[in-house]
């Protein structure tokens, strides 16, 4: 009856004739669409994929920025210390210089005019003294002046720490004291004189480094040295103005057990046939790792340090996988299935995503025909149990910011995480179904996992926690984590693998 | 044909390129019977070769690449369909007067497939799809309701009318040289 309605329709083969082998050629926009949503092919373990792109180039920039915070920070300390030594020089050279001088002048009785500038200048000299001797009876008012003026007491010069200002008194004070001793009991014969046309003032200082030298300040100042007097050279330590610790070595041990979600991103072609199409939830029963790490811990300043080194990470996780796969056959094509007409015994290539990366596992089960309309699609659902064990290397580059300054000190953490897959030891613990249909339960034929094994992760980690200083060296530490994977933990070219954990991190550090 | 099937695999553009001009005229036509405008089969037709060289893998050159790709690109083409209108066969029925009494815009300078191409499109859904599967691509009744989720009984009502109704579609607007 078909066919015969096939031979009298002069419609089909109208339209058959007509459009069987007609092509119109689409626009070429289509082939741009398709261009940019082809997947980029992967050269290395790392897939080029966008976040890859947007971490990398946050990080970078975050680096950027610490390096030009260190440069900067240090270059400020650096001024500052050729600052305040430039100005004890200047002090103590202008003060034993006026000394000297006004020994000379009243001695030889030369009036020129350098020497009368110089008159003006010892007068000057002789009014600060006669100032700070005042300053020195109420000294409290006068320090209280400089402070509210945020001057340096010798020189005016504004002085932009505290700490530089109170280096200043101390000397301001202890400087003005000997020349008072000096005023009232050294006699102008006891001063050695000197050329000054010949040696006026100490060479001019090339460097910073020229500074740090001790021995160049004292030769510097050789003429003007007053007998007994070499303290009068005493410079602010620069130690004592270098206010960062830079380097701290930390041991941490840290035990993080957390919640762990991994999603595959299918890119197998579900709608051809023959593919079984599925869907899959998994449920993970425990997961426990351990972390156990040397890191070295750099602090780049009071609040942010930066640290790396090396860890050995033990991760056991027993999951529970829930596949339900749909299946979809079409008459004349049934590849995979095997047996007599009645029994369909299929044998599956399962990609079965785990915690540390794809399982390529094969299962096999036997479906009964009865009650089975052909060509009909069937659902069925299994569940996996698994066990497995990893271990593996990291090395971790985070960046760390501390608030407070009490015991207890909130933290940030943040950075990037790369792992070495040393050993993964998996098993199959159970294999079952509650599907009627199956006439033999599923059994996990084999497991090829290894070919598609990612041997290497990169990841992401970001946390936010609190450590409690319990003395100088020990710090207890709890951090909620968010740890990411920004690689692949799989190889296969068509079903991209993450892994995610959500967990609370508890470590004890050690710094020496 | 092996050597460009192996440089798509390996992502080369090029040879990218000229596996979907080789088929693109062909795939469009097919996309065009199925949608319900050239906009939805350009759509249709994007996402199909997407999946075409994402997919490359699975293809293991035991049938010719074009009935591959066309296999693909229809499965695209139906899943399209269904996204469209899950009910598109059932309800269709009350629809048929509305569709018919629309006043259908042919243009004269169009080639006689592109004025059926166009009739194809003004049918409703459903017919047009049991039409194209049962008349073009050459599906049994059995594989229809497979395919479509209704029962044997339904295709072949639906492809008699959907035959009846492109004949009256054709008869009152195409021009006298189509009806040649």
């Amino acid at each position: 009856m078909e066919e015969d309605l096939h031979k009298k329709d002069h419609l089909e083969e109208f339209l058959k004739d007509s459009l069987e082998s007609y092509e119109e050629a689409p626009p070429e926009s289509i082939w741009d669409g398709i261009g940019s949503n082809l997947p980029v092919i992967s050269s290395g373990f790392i897939s080029y994929r966008k976040p890859f792109w947007w971490v990398s180039g946050l990080a970078a920039l975050l680096l950027i920025l610490l390096v030009y915070q260190q440069f900067y920070f240090q270059t400020q300390i650096k001024q500052l210390e050729e600052k305040i030594a430039l100005q004890n020089l200047d002090k103590n050279t202008s003060q034993d210089l006026g000394l000297f001088q006004e020994q000379t002048i009243h001695s030889s009785n030369n009036s020129t005019e350098e020497s009368s500038h110089l008159t003006e200048e010892i007068n000057s000299n002789f009014s600060k003294q006669s100032s700070a001797e005042q300053s020195l009876s109420s000294n409290k008012t006068s320090e209280s002046q400089f402070r509210n003026n945020n001057l340096s007491p010798k020189n005016n010069s504004p002085l932009p720490f505290e700490q530089a200002r109170e280096e200043n008194q101390k000397g301001f004070k202890a400087d003005h004291l000997q020349k008072m001793e000096i005023s009232k009991e050294d006699s102008p014969t006891f001063l050695k004189p000197i050329d000054t046309k010949a040696q006026p003032n100490p060479p001019p200082i090339a460097n910073y480094e020229e500074l740090k030298s001790f021995d160049r300040l004292t030769k510097s100042a050789q003429g003007l040295t007053i007998p007994g007097r070499e303290s009068q050279f005493k410079s602010t330590p620069l130690s004592s103005i270098a206010p960062i610790k830079n380097k701290r070595i930390a041991i941490e041990a840290f035990r993080m057990p957390g919640k762990l979600n991994n999603s595959l991103d299918f890119n197998l072609p579900t709608d051809i046939p023959y593919q079984p199409r599925e869907l899959t939830r998994r449920r993970v029963k425990s997961s426990n790792s351990t972390n156990l790490g040397l890191n070295i811990e750099y602090q780049i300043s009071p609040r942010w340090s930066i640290y790396s080194g090396i860890n050995f990470q033990r991760t056991e996780n027993t999951e529970s996988h829930q596949l339900s796969f749909l299946r979809k056959e079409r008459s004349g094509h049934r590849p995979g299935r095997t047996g007599t007409s009645k029994d369909y015994q299929y044998d599956y290539n399962y990609p079965l995503n785990t915690s540390s990366g794809l399982v390529n596992m094969q299962l096999k089960m036997v479906q009964s025909t009865t009650d089975i309309i052909p060509d009909d699609e069937q659902a069925f659902e299994i569940i996996v149990t698994t066990e497995e064990k990893t271990a593996s290397w990291s090395i971790p580059l985070f960046l760390e910011y501390q608030f407070g300054n009490g015991k207890f000190k909130p933290f940030f953490r943040a950075g990037f995480n790369m792992h070495f897959n040393i050993n993964h030891d998996f098993q199959v613990k159970e294999v079952s179904s509650a599907d009627k249909f199956l006439k033999q339960r599923p059994q996990s034929a084999s497991k090829g996992f290894l070919k598609y094994q990612a041997n290497t992760r990169l990841d992401y980690l970001v946390s936010l926690g609190l450590a409690y200083e319990l003395n100088e060296h020990w710090q207890i530490q709890l951090h909620p984590s968010y740890l990411a994977s920004l690689s692949d933990t799989n190889k296969h070219p068509l079903i991209l693998g993450k892994t995610e954990n959500l967990g609370v991190a508890a470590s004890l550090k050690y710094s020496f | 044909m092996k050597r460009l099937i192996d440089a798509c695999k390996k992502g080369d553009r090029q040879a990218q390129r000229q596996l979907y001009d080789t088929y693109k005229g062909k795939m469009f036509v097919l996309c065009q019977r199925y949608a319900n405008s050239r906009e939805e089969a350009e759509d249709i037709l994007q996402e199909g070769f997407i999946k075409v060289f994402r997919c490359l893998d699975q293809y293991r050159g035991e049938g010719p690449l074009g009935a591959w790709v066309r296999k693909i690109i229809l499965n695209g083409a139906l899943q399209y369909v269904r996204k469209q209108n899950n009910k598109y066969v059932s309800l269709e029925e009350e629809k048929i007067e509305y569709y018919l009494h629309q006043k259908i815009e042919y243009s004269s300078t169009n080639s006689r497939e592109k004025e059926l191409i166009k009739i194809l499109q003004q049918l409703p859904p459903g017919f047009r799809t049991v039409l194209n599967l049962y008349v073009l691509e050459g599906f049994t009744h059995q594989q229809i309701a497979n395919e479509l989720n209704i029962s044997v009984g339904t295709s072949k009502s639906q492809l008699n009318r959907a035959k009846a109704y492109f004949k009256r579609l054709l008869e009152k607007s195409l021009s006298p040289e189509l009806k040649k």
